[in-house]
């Protein structure tokens, strides 16, 4: 039997996919219009699955979000792109899901203003920030490492 | 167990303290001269320190060494009765007390019980440090405090039925703990207190870090909700106005907390009144009650009295004349407020949906995320 753990990422603009996510191959289309995912084998029996989701005007998907979601350890949402949407994205995420939420921010971007994320996502405990570095090729391994010991501790 | 720092030029004081005082539970430790001693007190933290020197005006070039190295512990003076006429300047260098020798030794046992043991009970960690007034210092003033003194302990705060505790280590806000509300939202709420009291007590904080902010931005935060508030206030009516929720409003349509809040005017309620006894974010409630004031939902005696008296005449009224007034709307004005057309505000309604539509996590299975955790490791 095949454990997977399944990990949405929410992710402004699908041009983000391909610019941070570009590099694994796994990297694949889906049924759904919104949602691309990756797949990234850990050993025979071990798959994490990254769902890249789509979050562009602040608008989710709840069919499917909500199916995903709340079965999820936790969510990753990518700071990057319009700061407005992504806080906003945010305000609608915390009134319907109380999923912990980890905020991915590229360490050498952009001009993502971090100030509501600092004072308010992160205020709640079960919120975590990791920068990471986008030149990494293996970028999801330490990003994931960080999250999952964030749940663990939790 | 006290530790007691002597510095003495003769070995011999030393052993005079220690064979003894062995029986009481003061630990001591000597230097021979006032030099070496300062570098011990960095790492040896005594609580009390005891400059004994025959000669005054070696013992007063040491007072003055002390003093300039700014160290805080409290010292006593040990020195012969031949100088007693210049003990003053001992006095005016800060000294606790001045011990002039030769002494009976059962004499300054005594001495020692009192002055080195019974201070012991006061500065044992975990006891109070401070308490006074929030009238005289605000929870602005005791972070500043906590700050500058890298002090860690707990902050106890009370406003009439209101209480919260702040954990501070080592001088930094860590956690704060007021009605359910949010580590840093408990802040902000008590940096509002104006009255009541306060209690800071010593020792390590016993909940985990859960403010991320320094200080100065806590404070920033604080400055913030407190500027917000006064501003609520001054567009409120006074605090001593009675107000009075509608008779018109239909409270079965209201979400249970605006019902809560608006009933707790049920009788007559003034803005000080309600500012008493609520616990929560006290500047969401002011901005609802801005909100009902502008709709009339919440109005002063003589409005509340009008509405009430045209209720009555209505119920008088004959049915026909109902009738006709109905059927010509003379009763409605256009401007008159439509209490059942605007039931809820957008944030009432999304109080609403929350408590329908919010979808727990459902995930339990933390042994899985520890064992994906090890992978992920292995695999980086």
């Amino acid at each position: 039997m095949i454990e997977v753990l399944e990990i949405p990422v929410f992710i402004v603009d699908p041009v983000y996919n391909e610019k941070y996510f570009g590099a694994y191959p796994q990297l694949s289309l889906t049924g759904y219009s919104n949602c691309q995912y990756i797949t990234l084998e850990l050993n025979k029996n071990s798959m994490v699955i990254i769902y890249l989701m789509d979050i562009k005007d602040s608008k989710l998907n709840t069919a499917l979000s909500d199916r995903i979601i709340p079965l999820a350890p936790f969510c990753m949402m990518l700071l990057d792109g319009d700061t407005f949407v992504v806080n906003n994205f945010h305000e609608i995420y915390k009134e319907r899901y109380n999923t912990p939420l980890v905020c991915i921010h590229p360490n050498q971007s952009t001009d993502f203003d971090l100030t509501y994320i600092k004072n308010v996502v992160i205020h709640n405990n079960k919120n975590m920030l990791i920068d990471f570095d986008p030149n990494n090729a293996q970028l999801l391994q330490p990003i994931l490492a960080k999250s999952l010991k964030h749940i663990f501790e939790l | 167990m006290q530790d007691v720092f002597i510095v003495s030029t003769e070995e011999e004081q030393f052993n005079l303290f220690y064979g003894n005082f062995r029986h009481l539970p003061i630990h001591f430790s000597w230097a021979k001269d006032i030099d070496s001693a300062l570098k011990y007190f960095e790492l040896e933290h005594p609580a009390f320190v005891f400059l004994i020197c025959d000669d005054i005006d070696m013992l007063l070039n040491w007072v003055e060494k002390y003093n300039n190295n700014k160290i805080k512990i409290p010292f006593l003076c040990f020195t012969g009765y031949t100088h007693k006429e210049k003990s003053k300047d001992l006095w005016a260098a800060g000294a606790i007390d001045i011990i002039f020798l030769p002494m009976n030794i059962k004499e300054l046992e005594y001495t020692l019980k009192t002055l080195v043991i019974s201070i012991e009970v006061d500065k044992s960690p975990g006891l109070d440090i401070a308490e006074g007034r929030l009238e005289d210092f605000n929870l602005i003033h005791l972070i500043q405090t906590f700050d500058e003194g890298k002090k860690s302990g707990i902050l106890l705060m009370e406003d009439g039925i209101k209480k919260g505790e702040v954990e501070f280590l080592d001088g930094q806000v860590v956690n704060a703990v007021y009605s359910n509300r949010d580590p840093l939202e408990a802040v902000t709420i008590m940096s509002a207190w104006k009255k009541g009291q306060f209690k800071a007590k010593q020792g390590k904080p016993t909940r985990r870090k859960r403010i991320a902010l320094v200080n100065q931005q806590i404070i920033m935060e604080c400055l913030n909700y407190i500027s917000i508030q006064e501003k609520l206030i001054k567009s409120l009516p006074t605090k001593n106005e009675m107000l009075f929720p509608s008779p018109l409003i239909n409270f079965e349509e209201l979400s249970p907390r605006d019902r809560n809040q608006l009933l707790s005017f049920k009788d007559g309620n003034t803005l000080e009144g309600v500012m008493e006894m609520f616990t929560g974010n006290l500047n969401q409630l002011l901005r609802k009650m801005d909100k009902w004031i502008e709709k009339k939902w919440l109005v002063r005696k003589n409005e509340y009295d009008a509405i009430l008296k045209k209720m009555k005449d209505e119920e008088n009224k004959s049915s026909f004349k109902k009738m006709i007034e109905k059927m010509f709307e003379i009763t409605k004005s256009s401007d008159e407020p439509k209490f059942f057309e605007a039931k809820y505000s957008y944030l009432e309604r999304t109080d609403i949906v929350q408590t329908v539509t919010k979808k727990n996590n459902q995930f339990k299975n933390f042994e899985r995320v520890g064992e994906f955790l090890k992978l992920v490791e292995e695999s980086e």
